[in-house]
């Protein structure tokens, strides 16, 4: 390595470390002793007992099962509808397809405040108020339009010869879909489902607004009910926090590649 | 390619088409008819511009717009600077390249909600890191509640949205700047151009379609950005850090007034199309 790459390196990882550490700050808390707390930075003494008081309620954990579900439901919603439809995109010339890439693109800047005015009004006339239903239905109308987009992009690389060979032997389109053309872009569906999993993760506005208690609420708006409450547990508060964070960094970690790969197709045109 | 077949593509199309029909473009045109309603006397009532021209005479609207504006342009301002300089010095050769780029994601990637926590803990004023450092480092004529002073509060959010958006920057600009042919440095440098003048010359104009697609996309989002506020501040103190979508949402759900609200919410709108055209044609362009 010459000598400006080395420094290069060094101002990068120090630039990077001093970024993260904001979140190193909270996870020393959600591992700090509530007598402990605030003396030093880094803690005197480790405890677990913080996240182990977590699941040690049974209301505290159904929060977070919310969380589960609603992610993992929008996912598989998500990607069933957008990679049809990424597909018909890639796939197929007509005429008024300009005009869905273009819904795909403008339902995607919406504002959600607007939005939610209508939701919350009928998702009470539906009898949907405070389920995780609501939540589902309202994450994947965030999720798919940016999904949608990413797969078209995944599709454009796959080559047309593996599905024409299958169409010859008498396959349909969506045959052929199905059973070629899916199956390999598994990378893709990881990178698209990523994305989808971290929108309805983190989803708050309407998570705050069409449910009220621990039915349906996900623990992401929870943990900020824990502000000022009484007295702010602090340590509570960063435990739920932390155990928010967990799930996302080890997806994330599992799907890097792919997923910054499907970012930046989705996001800049081809 | 074969003909047969063709009209396959509504198959396809439709299931997706139906669903944003009915979750997206449905809510959104039945929110902004409702901006066109009152409730008089009990009854619903058709007021046209009403709730409009109300707007127009809310003493408290012209300081929420510049509000938002502020927040949006600092954010979006901050998250493309920090986001190039990270970008270039992610573009060099390296085996832990990778690494570093995975890394510098991750405020991005984190809940809004746990963002707002993190940022409540390190501006919190008695032993929030952010007052003990300025206490150790000698400077306590600087040490206040960040978030309760209003003079603070609205660049207290500001940083905290800067910290989680800039890695998006880095990483489209990223992607980009390995779209560049190196010949194309090395014919600037065999012209005698140094560092800045490639550059200046070079890399900046080849970057300039994705600083402007981000850009116009991170100022839409960031401008209906209503999470990190509302957990920090809830629009606090005295509407120092009062934004639109704070207010839209404070209007419907603390007021009940969703008639002003659906009106305010249609000002959003209005706003936000103007930006969406801008980034369309953009898009569309390059």
């Amino acid at each position: 390595m010459r000598k400006q790459d080395i420094w290069n390196e060094v101002v990068l990882a120090a630039l990077v470390i001093l970024m993260l550490l904001p979140i190193l700050y909270m996870i020393l808390i959600a591992l700090t002793p509530s007598e402990c707390l605030f003396i030093t930075f880094i803690p005197r003494r480790f405890t677990l007992r913080n996240l182990s008081d977590v699941f040690s309620d049974p209301i505290t954990l159904r929060y977070y099962l919310n969380t589960w579900v609603i992610a993992i439901s929008t996912v598989a919603l998500s990607l069933a509808l957008a990679s049809l439809a990424g597909y018909g995109l890639s796939r197929f010339r007509f005429k008024i397809k300009n005009w869905f890439i273009l819904g795909a693109l403008v339902t995607q800047m919406l504002p959600m405040e607007v939005l939610v005015i209508s939701y919350f009004r009928i998702i009470q006339r539906l009898g949907l108020y405070n389920t995780r239903v609501a939540l589902i239905l309202v994450d994947t109308t965030i999720t798919v339009p940016f999904c949608t987009l990413m797969l078209k992009s995944i599709f454009d690389g796959i080559p047309r010869e593996i599905e024409e060979a299958a169409m010859i032997d008498g396959c349909s389109k969506m045959t052929a879909f199905f059973r070629i053309t899916l199956p390999i872009s598994w990378a893709g569906l990881f990178a698209a489902g990523t994305f989808a999993f971290l929108q309805s993760w983190g989803e708050y506005l309407y998570a705050l607004t069409l449910t009220t208690d621990y039915r349906a609420t996900p623990m992401t708006v929870q943990v900020t009910k824990m502000i000022g409450q009484y007295v702010t547990s602090w340590e509570a508060m960063a435990a739920m926090a932390l155990l928010c964070i967990v799930p996302v960094l080890l997806l994330f970690g599992l799907t890097q590649h792919v997923f910054l790969q499907g970012l930046t197709a989705g996001a800049v045109k081809e | 390619m074969r003909r047969l077949r063709e009209s396959e593509w509504i198959l396809f199309m439709l299931p997706a088409s139906i669903y944003l029909l009915m979750t997206c473009i449905y809510p959104l045109g039945s929110a902004l008819l409702l901006g066109f309603y009152d409730t008089i006397g009990g009854k619903t009532v058709f007021v046209g511009l009403g709730n409009y021209i109300k707007a127009i005479n809310d003493s408290a609207l012209p300081g929420v717009l510049v509000n938002s504006l502020a927040f949006t342009a600092f954010s979006v301002l901050f998250h493309m600077l920090i986001g190039l300089g990270l970008a270039l010095l992610l573009n060099v050769r390296g085996r832990r390249r990778n690494l570093w780029r995975a890394l510098q994601l991750i405020p991005w990637l984190l809940p809004a909600s746990v963002v707002s926590c993190i940022w409540l803990l390190i501006y919190q004023p008695q032993y929030g890191l952010l007052n003990t450092v300025l206490s150790k480092l000698r400077l306590p004529f600087l040490v206040r509640d960040w978030l309760g002073d209003p003079g603070t509060a609205l660049a207290s959010v500001t940083i905290s949205n800067i910290w989680m958006g800039y890695p998006f920057f880095a990483v489209m600009i990223l992607a980009a700047l390995q779209n560049i042919p190196s010949d194309l440095y090395e014919a600037a440098r065999i012209d005698g151009a140094g560092g800045w003048g490639v550059f200046w010359y070079i890399t900046l104009p080849l970057l300039r379609p994705v600083i402007l697609t981000t850009s116009l996309l991170d100022i839409i989002w960031t401008f209906r950005f209503f999470d990190l506020v509302w957990i920090m501040t809830k629009g606090g103190p005295i509407r120092a850090t009062e934004i639109m979508p704070t207010y839209v949402y404070k209007t419907a759900f603390y007021n009940f007034n969703f008639h002003y609200a659906a009106a305010l919410g249609g000002i959003m709108v209005l706003i936000m199309i103007c930006l969406s055209i801008g980034y369309l044609r953009i898009y569309l362009s390059e």
